[in-house]
C-alpha cells in the first residue's frame, strides 16, 4: 500500500477531511502486501476503501436481476456558481467538398472612387464579365464572371489596371469545428490543446478504432444488479446493514449510443459488467469521448471511438458490496492484456500507484505496445506530497509508446499537485482547483455524486446508492489529463500514424513547449498541442 | 502507363521519326541569325529525394514548358525558358524511421524561368549536338489543406543550370530533341517541414524532356 495521501483527483462535493482520515484508516486496513492501484483522479474512491470495513462477512457475488433499466436521469451541470447553458454554440464542420478553395464565376474587386467602369467596358477590354454586383454594407463590388474562367487570373489581371485598388478570388472561409454541446463553453481544456482546428482536420476519429477504458467501470448500459450490503463501521460511526439491494444503473446519456460500448469486462467482479461504481471511469470516458455536436451537455476529443470498459478500480461501493478482487498490480496487468487482445489500440489508464515497482504491469505494458496499442497514463497528483516516484507511469519512459501524463490547470501551468519526475514526457489539461477555483478543473457528465456517496454524511443519510442519475461534474487530476493524451491518438491513429512508438514520437515532436527549453520534469515535452500534431508537415514549411 | 512513360515513349517516337531524315541529306545551311519557339515535356528527379517521396509518393514529376530562343550562326545560341511542374499530395511526418502520410492534400508547384546560353556543335548529318548552361529564378509554391496563410509557402528562388542535348531537323522549320539538364536551386528547401527533417535543402533536380522547336 502506499504510504503517501491519495490524493489522485477531486469531485468537487467530495469530502476532504473524510478522504484524509480514510486514507489514514486505509493504512492499517488494507494490509495485505499487495500493492493497491488507485484511480489517478478521485480521492473519493480512498475515502470508500477506508469505509468499506464490514462488520459482518460478505458474500462476494452480485447478480443481474434485470438486464434493462430506465434511461439514466440527468441533472445538469453541477458545482458551477452561476453557471448555465449558453445559446447553442456557432457552426458545425464545414463540409469541404469543394473542387477549388474559391467560389468559380466570382471576383470581389474594389474600384477607385468614381472610376467605376461598366460592364460593357469590362467586356470591351476582354475581362469575361457577366454581371457586376453591388452588395450591401460593402464598398466593393463582386464581378459575376464567366465560371469557366479562373478567378485568380481575372482578378490578377483586374488588380493591374490604374483603376482598381484590389481584386480577389472569392476565397471560401471555413469555421472552426466548434461543436454546439452547450456545456461547451465551460470546457476550457478542449481549446486549450486547440482541439477545435484540429476537429477541422479529423472531427472524432472513427468507430473503427478502440478506446480502452482500464479504470473503475463506466456508466455505459442500463441494469439492475443485486447486491447485499453488509453494515460497517467507519470513523466510530456504524452503518447499518442495507441487506439485499437492487441497484440501477444506466448509461451516461451523453456517452451516445450504446453500440459505442464493445467487450465490457469487469475484473474486480470477474464478469462481463463493468458498471462505473464511481464515477471517475465514466468522467474519463467523457474526456475521452464524450458525444460531441449534438446538442447535448458537454464535448469529448475523439467523439466517435468505441469505447471498451475494464475495470481494475474498485470503487467505494465495491468495497461495501464486497467485491472479490480490488484494484491491485495483477488485475491491472490483466486488464490492459484483456484489452489488447480484444482490440484496443489505445489504453487510457487514469490510474497508478506509488512504492516498489511493479514488474506485472511492466510486462503487461510491453505486451500492449508489442501488439500495437499506445497506452497513456496519469503520472500522479502526489507533487505536494512529497513527489514520490509513480511506480506505473515511471515506466513510460522505458516503453516507447507508453506516456507519462501530467497536469496543467487553466493558465497551462503545471497543476500543484501535479507529479514531476523523469519519467514525465507530456502534459495536458487536468484542472487547477487551488489557484482558479472549479471553473478551473475538467467538466464531464459522471453520476450525481448526491446519489453515491451517501455514506459520506454518516448513518443518519445512509441509503442504497443509485447509479442512474447524471450530472456534469467537475473533477481535477492527471486522471483528467490523460483521457486528452487518449483522444489524441486516437485521432492520429485515424490520422495514419499506425505505431504506438510514432504515435508518442508525434505528439512529443508537436507538443508546446513549458518550462525548461526542451523536455523537462514538470511538463515534459509540453502541453499536447492536436491541430499541431495532426497537421503534420509539409515539404518547406 | 504512367505519365513519365508516356512521356519518354513520346520523345523517342520523335526522334526515330526523324532519323531516317538525317540520315537520307545534307544538313540544312544556318542562317546568321535564327529565331525559335519551343515546346518541352519532360520529367525531372528532383534532389530532395526525401521530401518529394513522402509527400508525393515519388521523387519525380511531369514538367512541362516552352521559350524563345536565337540561334547565331557560329552555334551560340541564348534561350528564355519557362516550365511549371505541379503536383498534389500530403501531408506527412517522419518518425520513428518511417513515413506517415497524413491524408491532408497538399499542393506543390515549381515555376522556373530560366536564361540559357549555350553552343551548338557542328552537325552529324541533321543531329546537332548541344551544350549550355545558365540561370533562373524559381517560384516555388506549396498549399494545404486546413493551412493558416501562414503555413503555406510562397517564394522565388534563384539556381542555376547545366544542360546538354540533341536536335534533329525534321525540316527546315521543325526540330525535335531531347535534352538532359541538372538544376540547383540552393536553399529553397531546409527551413523546415519534412525538408529540414531530412536535411535536403536543394529544389533543383535532373530533367530529362523532349523539345519541339520551330523556326529558322
Amino acid at each position: 500500500m502506499s504510504t503517501e495521501k491519495n490524493r489522485m483527483s477531486r469531485s468537487i462535493g467530495v469530502r476532504l477531511a473524510a478522504v484524509t482520515l480514510g486514507t489514514v484508516v486505509l493504512l492499517f486496513a488494507r494490509g495485505h502486501g499487495q500493492e493497491r492501484v488507485r484511480p489517478d483522479g478521485s480521492s473519493r474512491a480512498t475515502a470508500a476503501t477506508a469505509v468499506a470495513q464490514p462488520s459482518a462477512p460478505v458474500v462476494s457475488t452480485r447478480q443481474v436481476v434485470a438486464s434493462f433499466g430506465l434511461p439514466g436521469i440527468d441533472r445538469g451541470l453541477r458545482n458551477e456558481p452561476g453557471g448555465r447553458p449558453a445559446a447553442a454554440a456557432v457552426a458545425a464542420a464545414v463540409r469541404r467538398d469543394h473542387d477549388t478553395p474559391y467560389v468559380p464565376g466570382k471576383v470581389i474587386v474594389k474600384f477607385k472612387a468614381g472610376r467605376e467602369p461598366r460592364k460593357i467596358d469590362l467586356q470591351r477590354e476582354n475581362v469575361p464579365v457577366r454581371a457586376i454586383d453591388h452588395p450591401t454594407h460593402a464598398d466593393f463590388d463582386v464581378l459575376r464572371i464567366d465560371p469557366a474562367a479562373n478567378p485568380e487570373t481575372v482578378a490578377t489581371a483586374l488588380a493591374a489596371r490604374d483603376d482598381v485598388e484590389y481584386a480577389q478570388a472569392a476565397y471560401r472561409v471555413h469555421a472552426a469545428y466548434v461543436p454546439n454541446d452547450p456545456y461547451y463553453h465551460l470546457q476550457w481544456n478542449l481549446p486549450a490543446i486547440d482541439l477545435e482546428r484540429a476537429w477541422d482536420i479529423n472531427p472524432g476519429a472513427a468507430s473503427s478504432i478502440i478506446v480502452a477504458v482500464i479504470d473503475s467501470g463506466i456508466a455505459y448500459e442500463n441494469v439492475t444488479i443485486r447486491f447485499q450490503a453488509p453494515g460497517f463501521t467507519y470513523n466510530g460511526q456504524t452503518f447499518p446493514a442495507l441487506g439485499i439491494i437492487d441497484i440501477p444503473f444506466a448509461q451516461a446519456p451523453d456517452l451516445g449510443p450504446s453500440s459505442r460500448f464493445v467487450k465490457p469486462y469487469d475484473f474486480i467482479w470477474n464478469d462481463n459488467n463493468p458498471v462505473d461504481m464511481d464515477g471517475h471511469g465514466t468522467h474519463v470516458a467523457g474526456t475521452i469521448g464524450e458525444d460531441t455536436n449534438n446538442g447535448v451537455g458537454a464535448a469529448g476529443v475523439a467523439f466517435n471511438v468505441q469505447l471498451m470498459p475494464v475495470k481494475v478500480i474498485s470503487g467505494d461501493w465495491d468495497d461495501i458490496f464486497g467485491s472479490p478482487n480490488e484494484g491491485t498490480d495483477d488485475v491491472v496487468a490483466q486488464g490492459i492484456r484483456y484489452a489488447v487482445d480484444n482490440g484496443a489500440k489505445v489504453l487510457n489508464m487514469s490510474i497508478g500507484r506509488t512504492g516498489p515497482p511493479a514488474p506485472v504491469v511492466e510486462s503487461a505494458l510491453q505486451y500492449a505496445v508489442s501488439k500495437g496499442a499506445f497506452v497513456a497514463i496519469a503520472a500522479g497528483n502526489d507533487y505536494e506530497d512529497g513527489n514520490p516516484s509513480e511506480a506505473i507511469s515511471a515506466y513510460a519512459q522505458n516503453i516507447k509508446g507508453v506516456v507519462a501524463v501530467g497536469a496543467v490547470g487553466r493558465d497551462l501551468n503545471r497543476a500543484p499537485y501535479s507529479s514531476t519526475g523523469a519519467y514525465l514526457e507530456l502534459a495536458a489539461p487536468g484542472g487547477d482547483y487551488d489557484r482558479e477555483g472549479v471553473s478551473a478543473m475538467i467538466l464531464q457528465q459522471t453520476y450525481d455524486d448526491t446519489f453515491v456517496s451517501t455514506y459520506l454524511d454518516g448513518p443518519a443519510r445512509y441509503e442504497a446508492p443509485r447509479f442512474d442519475t447524471f450530472a456534469y461534474m467537475y473533477y481535477e487530476g492527471t486522471s483528467m489529463a490523460t483521457p486528452h493524451v487518449s483522444g489524441l491518438a486516437a485521432l492520429l491513429l485515424q490520422q495514419g500514424i499506425t505505431t504506438p512508438a510514432a504515435i508518442e514520437a508525434a505528439m512529443e515532436k508537436f507538443a508546446t513547449d513549458r518550462g525548461a527549453p526542451g523536455r523537462d520534469d514538470e511538463y515534459g515535452y509540453g502541453i499536447i498541442s492536436t491541430r499541431n500534431t495532426l497537421f503534420g508537415l509539409g515539404m518547406a514549411r | 502507363m504512367t505519365r513519365h512513360s508516356i512521356v519518354v515513349a513520346s520523345a523517342l517516337v520523335v526522334l526515330l521519326a526523324a532519323w531516317p531524315a538525317a540520315a537520307q541529306s545534307a544538313p540544312p545551311a544556318r542562317p546568321a541569325v535564327a529565331v525559335r519557339g519551343f515546346l518541352v515535356v519532360g520529367a525531372e528527379h528532383f534532389t530532395a529525394t526525401q521530401t518529394f517521396t513522402a509527400t508525393m509518393g515519388k521523387s519525380s514529376g511531369v514538367v512541362f514548358g516552352g521559350g524563345g530562343e536565337v540561334a547565331f550562326r557560329s552555334g551560340l545560341f541564348v534561350r528564355v525558358s519557362a516550365s511549371r511542374y505541379k503536383n498534389t499530395g500530403q501531408r506527412a511526418i517522419s518518425l520513428e524511421n518511417q513515413v506517415f502520410q497524413l491524408g491532408i492534400p497538399l499542393t506543390a508547384s515549381l515555376v522556373p524561368v530560366e536564361f540559357t546560353a549555350g553552343y551548338r556543335f557542328p552537325a552529324f548529318g541533321r543531329v546537332v549536338p548541344y551544350a549550355a548552361g545558365g540561370v533562373g529564378t524559381y517560384k516555388y509554391t506549396e498549399t494545404s489543406e486546413h493551412a493558416d496563410p501562414s503555413e503555406n509557402v510562397s517564394s522565388r528562388f534563384s539556381g542555376y543550370h547545366v544542360l546538354g542535348g540533341v536536335d534533329v531537323a525534321i525540316t527546315g522549320w521543325l526540330r525535335a530533341g531531347g535534352e538532359v539538364q541538372y538544376t540547383s536551386v540552393p536553399n529553397a528547401l531546409g527551413q523546415g517541414g519534412l525538408s529540414q527533417q531530412f536535411n535536403e535543402t536543394n529544389l533543383g533536380g535532373t530533367t530529362f524532356r523532349m523539345v519541339i522547336s520551330v523556326g529558322r
